[in-house]
């Protein structure tokens, strides 16, 4: 492990998405579009997920995101996790990042439990050795007895929910970078994740994390950043943040 | 750090990580042959049966003797498939990989070495029919025979390239994997595998092999293995120049795609 300081800087990151016109995915649609030229009716629009983001995040810091649906929370995370590389600006991240997002993909659907566990894991860059060391904790933690060993397509939401977050928290991360996971499992997982949550928090790590609970960014994150179409609306501590949210969305003449 | 540079460096880093996609193409194998009898026996008997079928009406259909007829037709098509295999299955290595690529940070290469390991068993198990081919028809196997193993590197870049080049393309081109396997059904029956060579040459249709890279990429492992002796110079000539003009492909084709590659899927 490196042993230069845990820290996040997304400068300036801007993320475009192509939407809408699926022809240009096609062979047929393409030609059609050399035929017509540019301005046909292929040309395809844009959508800017962020339009020049910056953060920077350091050791310690819990950071919690809010928004509407649409804001450009997940795909923050993304970019911070180094998925989404922006098309302008950049972002450097330093630290072993492990990232909880959209469960319920990224499953061999026809695998079982064991070996999906043993899939994400690597996936996650653990070797082989450790996982196998790890796996009693990982199926102990998941709660899914049995269910291990059936294949993952019979789960439903809330047991992919367990299974990911067993793995991704048992790889020891120095940044864990979470999409909404919370609200998908039952309360008595949910009570086992936030203590999880806890033990990782205390050990001077980073955290992030969007959430539409208020009551989790309250009581997990330090700092929260308020994201509104695509750009940074509000960065500051978590109580000042929220209480502004709220009151957007409360109040009639809401953006 | 240039484009250029960062691309190898994620193709050393996802080499590096063999245990990951070594263990992803094994698990899709183990997949293939789920909940049957006799699991990847099945490729075995598949091509036994295909080769024993196929191999002794054709001698007869192209007079050539079963004896040495067999094992080019056994090698020549084990080739093949690996070749027709990396090419098709290499299109689909991003799309497939789609829940990995979004969630996980490894680099994306590491799909298309899954999708080689996919396609090395059947080769593997292939190259073994070959010899008990051999044996069976008490066929001399000499050290020059051991001139395929360089073969088989060439073979296994070459086949790394266009499974990366077909990736990339891929997921801008839906239609290209279903365009590649209709091509490759023709191309498998105008490669010289079910005949020799020489049958082209004596009707004037040399240009029919001398334009198709595919069948340079399987005599230089074919022919050490079937005659004991290095392929011809100009073979390994043509099959390196390809080689450069692959790599030259494949870089283009990554510099423009692969920061894309995650949004188009």
């Amino acid at each position: 492990m490196n042993s230069s300081p845990l820290s996040i800087t997304v400068t300036d990151a801007v993320v475009r998405f192509q939407v809408g016109n699926a022809d240009g995915q096609t062979l047929k649609g393409f030609l059609a579009s050399l035929k017509n030229g540019p301005g046909g009716r292929n040309v395809a629009p844009f959508v800017d997920a962020l339009k020049g983001v910056s953060v920077k995040i350091v050791a310690g810091e819990r950071v919690g995101l809010i928004g509407h649906n649409g804001a450009g929370k997940s795909t923050l995370l993304k970019v911070m996790a180094g998925i989404y590389p922006p098309v302008a600006g950049t972002a450097v991240t330093h630290g072993h990042v492990c990232p909880l997002f959209e469960f319920a993909t990224g499953f061999e659907y026809h695998r079982s439990g064991w070996e999906n566990i043993r899939i994400r894991g690597m996936l996650l860059g653990m070797s082989p050795d450790e996982i196998e060391a790890k796996l009693p904790e990982i199926a102990a933690f998941s709660e899914l007895g049995n269910f291990l060993d059936y294949p993952v397509r019979t789960y439903s939401t809330g047991m992919f929910v367990r299974l990911a977050f067993a793995v991704s928290t048992a790889v020891n991360p120095e940044i864990l970078l979470l999409d909404e996971v919370m609200g998908a499992g039952d309360l008595s997982f949910t009570e086992k994740a936030n203590k999880r949550m806890r033990e990782f928090m205390d050990q001077g790590k980073i955290l992030v994390f969007s959430s539409h609970s208020m009551e989790l960014l309250t009581e997990y994150c330090n700092r929260t950043i308020w994201m509104d179409h695509g750009v940074i609306r509000e960065d500051g501590p978590t109580a000042d943040v929220v209480q502004h949210y709220k009151n957007s969305v409360l109040s009639p003449a809401r953006v | 750090m240039s484009a250029t540079t960062e691309l190898l460096n994620n193709n050393l880093k996802a080499l590096k990580n063999w245990r990951v996609w070594f263990h992803l193409g094994m698990a899709d194998i183990r997949n293939k042959f789920a909940r049957s009898l006799v699991g990847p026996l099945w490729i075995l008997l598949n091509l036994t049966l295909w080769v024993g079928g196929i191999g002794t009406v054709y001698a007869a259909l192209f007079h050539q003797e079963v004896q040495s007829y067999l094992p080019f037709l056994t090698i020549g098509f084990v080739v093949w498939g690996f070749l027709a295999q990396t090419i098709t299955d290499g299109g689909n290595a991003f799309v497939f990989a789609e829940g990995y690529i979004k969630q996980f940070t490894y680099p994306k290469q590491i799909y298309v070495l899954r999708v080689m390991v996919n396609a090395t068993v059947p080769l593997a198990i292939g190259t073994t029919i070959f010899f008990v081919v051999m044996l069976i028809f008490n066929n001399p196997i000499g050290l020059g025979a051991l001139w395929s193993l360089p073969g088989l590197v060439l073979l296994l870049i070459a086949a790394y390239f266009h499974a990366s080049i077909m990736a990339y393309a891929s997921v801008r081109f839906r239609d290209l994997p279903h365009g590649m396997t209709s091509l490759l059904q023709v191309l498998m029956f105008v490669t010289p595998i079910f005949f020799p060579v020489k049958t082209l040459k004596e009707r004037g249709l040399d240009f029919i092999y001398q334009l198709n890279p595919l069948y340079y990429l399987i005599e230089v492992v074919r022919h050490p293995l079937v005659f004991s002796e290095p392929a011809s110079m100009e073979i390994y000539e043509i099959t390196a120049g390809y080689l450069v003009l692959l790599f030259v492909v494949l870089i283009a084709v990554a510099k423009r795609f692969d920061k894309r590659v995650v949004y188009m899927l």
